[in-house]
């Protein structure tokens, strides 16, 4: 049994998201207006993993590279507006111009010039220093992090300024105490292996992205109890429907295809879920009549979904192999679109092209008598139980 | 459009009236955001009377919409400069202060109760006014009761606890919610340690120096509790985590008026004064997640709350013992209230999970409370060494054991968790018999290595999904 992926349909969802969101009355666009640059990294990175990197260019007017000498096209870019959302204040960016920094929002920024490749844009050179000095700002003497000034804690944020320094090519640099912050987070562990937002707090599989993730930036995934336990969790979060949980006995939701599957991905043990059945279930989730995906099966579809299924389907493989459970219609371009499509990093949430070409820093764990068998991973540092870390031999 | 049915909402947006009414509330959305942004970027001065038009128009964006962070970001700047710029600080009407805060954040979250800038919002005004407070006059923060009057903070926090109920009854899985209850909790336990410092009405003939609680009263949310040690928390115990951080010179600002030293909160119950008021408040907070258990056993949030009270508790009673303050000796609840001691809480919390288990056996809920419950009782684990005996631990995971085992049969082997309940246990009898562990004589009577075998083999085919995982387990 196999089933379509509208890949047609949901490039045309993504490329009209923007005239449709900025429209000034647009309820939606309204009500999401602080997170834009959020929404920004999360329909870019999707729509990248479907086209190549000069088409995502061209579609979504992100203006990167050589692109930005064009003079033709007047309309401000993606890239502009990334850097009119700086925050001079707090050396942040903001989720929209004139809104204050947050480490959040620092992130899906310094995502979107990865995705540019703008990284080394005079503009963001000059502004670096000053979000370096930001995030390390963040960072509280338990190894913490705050968000913004106003200091709300959680793991979240943890995840995102280890993510943003590393991104930034920082890591090394003595910004932020990297062990500290691996410290805080294993901190944070609790009885069913998982982790919440803050030592005390719950499980829940979207954080426990951002701690294993934070781990893997970190490469101390040696710091990590309970491992297995933690696997196990993570596979008890599959249903019947084939979607996946986010804490035992919710409904399966499509976000956590990514949250869950990326963290396994990390630990080595994704055959511990059904991929074919997630596939199915993500699906299932899509709106084949305008395209993009939904929470669940029903449902209204929304970027951030679109963005998580994508990048889970991605993920497991079946948007890449020929004769998966996924089929592309021949009226859609047929099998040979999977060709087109790339992969996406389980640790950055970035093409994995993006972060072999920064060279990004990360770690996997690999189940003893286990051998490494994804192609995404092998650039990175492989920590198994035995209690060695070796670097892979490329 | 987390949540919505598609064909609903493509209809709505088809009708020509709901588009319309959409529209005018998007513009009217730009129109009042923008009126706030502009100002403060163009830095305009802050007149008071500005700055309380400007407080009402937050008011109300926030009302519509909660979730944008920089709008709370701007009504704490709006509100700080209010404080400050009234002509006589010290009138400042906190009261009213906090009564707004709490009024707007309520609104907030009954328009999304997930929305974290509008429960951060609520830590930070209560912090805020708490520690204004304390600044004013530090008596009317402290949190005991005299000759039957509650103090202003512990009414606050007392009421604050009651509104995490309400929350919690209409999403008792809400972590949000859960959070901002182990907060108050937090900052109750900050109140009681700054209680019981000053010496003044404390006639406690025992209160030695070493006894003196080192309290910075910073009430960031983070707690735990002594061992048995003096100072430093015992490494081991779960610590609830700090929420919000809290400015270094703040900091220094209220160890100053406090007249403390130490920076950090680190605090020892020696004073049994304290030592009561801090496990009756964790007792409280026990008892409300058995009473959220027993209305729905399938309330994780809850379970997860009580692996942490539970060692919190253990080491709290153990340190009353062993301070021969509880003379009375302690083999079983007094007076409606839970023992702590530790056989008796490992038969209390298996007993629920039975409950849970033999009601609805597919609910694995408590199934990972259960594994967390059996490694927690095994004398193996437990480094003390005065808590369960391997006899007694054997002997009731023997029990288990059986009565799982039936459970399982009765449900024709078709019962995935009792199975992995099984396996656990029969795991634990091999780990305990390779390490001549094992003294119990009935466990002579199984091949626990054999059983191991046939409930992995089980598992595989009632649930192939997770074939590579059990696979894995085969050693």
């Amino acid at each position: 049994m196999s089933f379509p992926f509208h890949h047609s349909l949901h490039v045309q969802y993504i490329e009209g998201l923007a005239s449709k969101i900025d429209n000034p009355s647009s309820y939606e666009g309204a009500v999401t207006e602080h997170l834009r640059m959020s929404g920004i990294y999360w329909s870019l990175t999707a729509l990248s993993l479907l086209v190549s990197a000069e088409d995502a260019d061209k579609r979504m007017n992100l203006a990167s590279g050589d692109l930005r000498s064009s003079t033709e096209d007047q309309k401000p870019s993606i890239i502009d507006f990334v850097f009119e959302c700086f925050d001079k204040k707090s050396g942040g960016f903001g989720g929209n111009k004139m809104q204050d920094g947050h480490i959040l929002y620092t992130l899906s920024a310094i995502q979107i010039l990865a995705l540019a490749d703008a990284l080394e844009d005079e503009r963001f050179l000059m502004m670096k220093p000053k979000v370096i000095s930001f995030i390390k700002s963040l960072q509280q003497k338990d190894g913490s992090f705050a968000g913004d000034q106003w200091g709300e804690i959680d793991t979240r944020f943890s995840y995102c300024a280890l993510s943003a320094i590393s991104i930034c090519g920082e890591l090394d640099s003595g910004a932020i105490d990297i062990n500290k912050a691996a410290e805080y987070i294993v901190s944070c562990q609790n009885f069913d292996g998982g982790f919440g937002c803050h030592p005390g707090a719950e499980s829940h599989a979207g954080q426990i992205f951002t701690c294993v993730g934070a781990l893997s930036i970190a490469c101390r995934l040696d710091l990590l109890k309970d491992e297995e336990l933690l696997c196990w969790w993570l596979a008890e979060r599959q249903c019947d429907s084939g979607g996946l949980n986010g804490r035992p006995e919710k409904q399966a939701d499509v976000c956590y295809s990514w949250w869950i599957l990326s963290s396994l991905c990390i630990l080595g043990r994704v055959d511990w879920i059904r991929g074919d059945k997630l596939a199915s279930f993500i699906l299932k989730c899509q709106d084949e009549d305008d395209g993009g995906i939904a929470d669940r099966p029903g449902d209204m579809a929304d970027v951030f979904h679109t963005f998580f299924g994508i990048a889970g389907l991605s993920l497991i493989g079946v948007l890449h192999e020929q004769n998966s459970i996924v089929h592309v219609d021949e009226s859609d371009g047929g099998e040979k679109r999977k060709n087109e499509h790339r992969m996406i990093d389980p640790i950055y949430a970035l093409p994995t092209d993006v972060v072999r070409k920064l060279g990004l820093r990360g770690q996997i764990a690999i189940p003893r008598n286990a051998s490494m068998t994804d192609d995404r991973l092998k650039c990175y540092d492989v920590y198994n139980n035995a209690g060695e870390s070796k670097q892979l031999q490329m | 459009m987390h949540g919505q049915k598609r064909d609903e909402y493509k209809a709505r947006l088809k009708d020509d009236v709901i588009a319309k009414k959409l529209a005018h509330k998007a513009q009217q959305w730009h129109t009042l955001s923008q009126t706030i942004l502009l100002p403060r970027q163009q830095q305009q001065q802050q007149q008071l009377q500005d700055l309380e038009a400007r407080s009402q128009l937050t008011e109300k964006l926030l009302c519509v919409n909660p979730d944008p962070l920089y709008l709370w970001n701007h009504r704490r700047e709006q509100l700080i400069l209010m404080t400050k710029t009234t002509t006589n600080p010290s009138e400042f009407d906190f009261s009213l202060f906090w009564e707004k805060e709490q009024n707007l954040t309520q609104t907030a979250l009954s328009r999304n109760p997930k929305a974290y800038g509008a429960w951060f919002h609520r830590k930070w005004a209560l912090r805020y006014y708490l520690t204004m407070m304390m600044m004013g006059d530090p008596q009317k923060i402290v949190v005991f009761e005299q000759d039957g009057k509650k103090s202003v903070a512990l009414e606050i926090l007392q009421m604050e606890l009651h509104l995490c109920g309400e929350f919690l009854l209409l999403d008792e899985r809400n972590f949000h919610c859960w959070n901002y209850r182990r907060y108050i909790v937090g900052l109750m336990m900050d109140n009681i340690a700054h209680g019981y410092n000053d010496d003044g009405d404390d006639d406690d003939d025992d209160h030695k120096e070493e006894d003196a609680v080192y309290s910075s009263f910073i009430m960031d949310g983070s707690w735990s509790v002594m061992d048995n040690g003096f100072t430093l928390q015992h490494e081991n115990l779960p610590r609830m985590g700090a929420q919000m951080a809290i400015e270094e010179k703040e900091e220094e600002e209220i160890s100053t008026k406090r007249g403390s030293s130490e920076k950090r909160q680190i605090y020892v119950p020696k004073n049994h004064k304290m030592a009561n008021k801090i496990q009756q408040s964790l007792i409280a907070e026990w008892n409300f997640t058995t009473e959220k258990i027993e209305q729905n056993f399938s309330n994780g949030s809850a379970f997860h709350y009580r692996s942490k009270l539970l060692p919190l508790l253990i080491a709290l009673e153990k340190d009353k013992l062993g301070n021969g303050e509880d003379e009375e000796g302690n083999d079983g609840e007094k007076d409606g209230c839970p023992s702590f001691v530790k056989i008796q809480v490992f038969q209390k919390e298996l007993e629920i999970i039975r409950n849970a288990i033999f009601t609805e056996p597919d609910d694995q809920t408590s199934w990972w409370y259960f594994r967390f419950i059996l490694s927690w009782a095994n004398p193996v684990h437990d480094e003390t060494n005065d808590g369960i005996s391997m006899e007694e631990f054997q002997t009731i995971l023997y029990n288990e054991w059986n009565a799982i085992e039936e459970l399982v049969q009765d449900e024709d082997w078709k019962c995935k968790w009792g199975l992995l309940g099984l396996h656990m246990i029969a795991s634990e009898f091999c780990h305990l018999s390779e390490k001549g562990l094992s003294v119990l004589l009935l466990l002579q009577e199984q091949d626990w290595k054999e059983l191991e075998k046939t409930y992995l083999m089980r598992l595989m085919e009632l649930d192939p999904d997770r074939r590579c995982r059990y696979q894995s387990m085969f050693k």
